[in-house]
């Protein structure tokens, strides 16, 4: 299970993990630095209002269980990417938040991985902005076009994306350290239009499904061998019941 | 009447030729040029732009190529333009009006990745620029910008659809780690301490994606100082990589005098 080092969106880190957990899946963490993945502040604020979406995004017990995480031993002896390979895991799961634009989704190292598993025929997930890092990776034997040409691939709706007057996006960490403290940058909100590179990469036979309407009650996941997308933090529990169910039948 | 240009940089970090060169081009012209930066603050380059002795890592792995991409007297014009006072005075993207001027360039760097190409006050401009039908020329990672300006009229689609552009080659782009230190740092000017994971995204296969089966993207690896890349197809002008960054300018020159 992959997350940033720059900000994860709690819940969709925390859901994914606890629902995989339970399931009694064996998981390793892996994040860029090898340091623990630390939620951004406005992830685990059950008060934040999202302002695009007009809604209190992050429920109370979630923002709790996320704090319990952090706080805790679970996330703290994450492998680095460059020390970590798919021999031996089953399936490559990526996690959203702010913070992956940066460390994750162009990552030369994490490209690896999931290429590994690609090549392998193993299931690869993703979630939200982590979605740019299966349309960043090319594949030398296609052209260079990206893997997930071709395919059904859920994706971020650009009506949510941040970007308009005042919707700057700062990295702030819940529990940083100054080891692991993330970064001081702003971006003029989110840093590319994911639906829109989804579509262009997945081409005139693919489809790119970003549904404005998905909410908690009806969220979004798809599954097209050997992807499974998700849209956003709505549908983060939906995303790792997803990866369970079909890890399971593939067993 | 002079043409009239609006120059973008990041405050992230360029790379000093990609602004110093498109820069003095336009102004030996006799362009009217007004610099803008996201925040208003002076453009620094990365320290390592400024520095003759800088071996690029990615084409010192290409044999035949030259792997030392900063002449010196690119890396002194750069700092003297720091220290002296035409930088000193950007407006911010956010304020400025296309209706001002005849052409907007976006000029390279590191920094331009994560401050100046997703930049909603930049994609504006050029979208006004693209709906006024006025030149549009970015160099190297800048075009990205180029490529996140979607046409809600065109279902979407990026602006260069169709298009002939030069884009940065997949076989430069960095793979290890990415610092933005900057030259000339103030305390008010400091940059970020972001670290990218390499660039921060494959601006070639993007843009192949960008312009679709009827556009062209030539991310040409053999680009060098005596062969530069750049490309025009109007509203665009597109160039390759810091090699290009003279080729740049000059094209903007020779097109605008055109006009």
């Amino acid at each position: 299970m992959i997350a940033t080092n720059y900000g994860t969106w709690g819940e969709e880190l925390q859901a994914p993990w606890d629902a995989c957990k339970k399931a009694g899946f064996e998981i390793t963490l892996a994040t860029p630095k090898g340091l623990k993945p630390l939620p951004l502040t406005i992830s685990v604020d059950p008060d934040f209002f999202d302002p695009i979406i007009k809604a209190h995004t992050n429920p109370k017990p979630v923002c709790d269980r996320i704090k319990e995480l952090v706080d805790s031993d679970e996330w703290a002896h994450p492998v680095k990417f460059e020390d970590a390979t798919m021999e031996g895991y089953d399936a490559i799961v990526l996690t959203g938040g702010l913070g992956a634009m940066i460390d994750m989704c162009n990552c030369w190292e994490l490209h690896r991985l999931i290429m590994e598993a690609y090549k392998g025929g193993k299931i690869v997930a993703a979630l939200c902005y982590a979605v740019s890092t299966l349309v960043f990776l090319r594949d030398p034997e296609n052209d260079y076009k990206s893997i997930i040409y071709g395919k059904k691939i859920t994706a971020h709706p650009r009506a949510w994306d941040f970007y308009g007057p005042g919707m700057d996006a700062s990295y702030e960490l819940y529990g940083a350290t100054t080891v692991n403290k993330g970064t001081d940058v702003h971006t003029p909100g989110f840093l590319w239009p994911v639906e829109d590179l989804v579509r262009d990469a997945v081409g005139p036979d693919g489809a790119c499904i970003a549904r404005i309407n998905a909410n908690r009650d009806d969220p979004q996941v798809y599954y097209d061998h050997p992807f499974i997308t998700g849209t956003s933090v709505e549908s983060s529990i939906a995303y790792g019941d997803k990866v369970v169910e079909v890890l399971n039948k593939i067993k | 009447m002079a043409k009239k240009i609006l120059m973008a940089a990041t405050n992230f970090g360029v790379w000093a030729e990609e602004l110093q060169a498109p820069w003095d081009v336009c102004r030996k012209a006799g362009f009217d040029v007004t610099l803008a930066t996201p925040q208003g603050k002076k453009p620094l380059p990365l320290k390592i732009s400024v520095d003759p002795d800088f071996i690029d890592p990615m084409l010192d792995a290409i044999p035949g190529a030259n792997p030392k991409v900063n002449p010196k007297f690119v890396c002194d014009r750069t700092k003297e333009l720091v220290m002296g006072d035409e930088w000193a005075h950007p407006i911010k993207l956010s304020e400025a009006k296309m209706s001002d001027y005849d052409a907007i360039v976006g000029t390279g760097g590191l920094g331009a990745m994560m401050d100046l190409a997703p930049n909603k006050y930049f994609k504006k401009l050029i979208m006004e620029a693209y709906n006024t039908n006025k030149l549009i020329a970015t160099l190297c990672y800048a075009t990205a910008a180029l490529i996140w300006t979607r046409n809600p009229y065109d279902a979407y689609n990026s602006i260069i659809k169709g298009k002939k552009v030069a884009c940065h080659p997949r076989a430069w782009d960095f793979e290890d780690d990415v610092t933005l230190e900057l030259w000339g740092a103030t305390e008010d000017n400091k940059g970020t301490d972001a670290v990218y994971a390499g660039f921060l995204y494959p601006l070639e296969d993007i843009a192949r994606d960008a312009v679709g089966p009827g556009g062209l993207c030539i991310g040409d690896p053999d680009a060098t100082r005596d062969n530069p890349r750049v490309m025009f197809d109007w509203p665009f002008i597109t160039g390759n990589s810091v090699e290009s960054s003279i080729a740049f300018g000059e094209k903007i020159v020779e097109v605008l005098n055109a006009m």
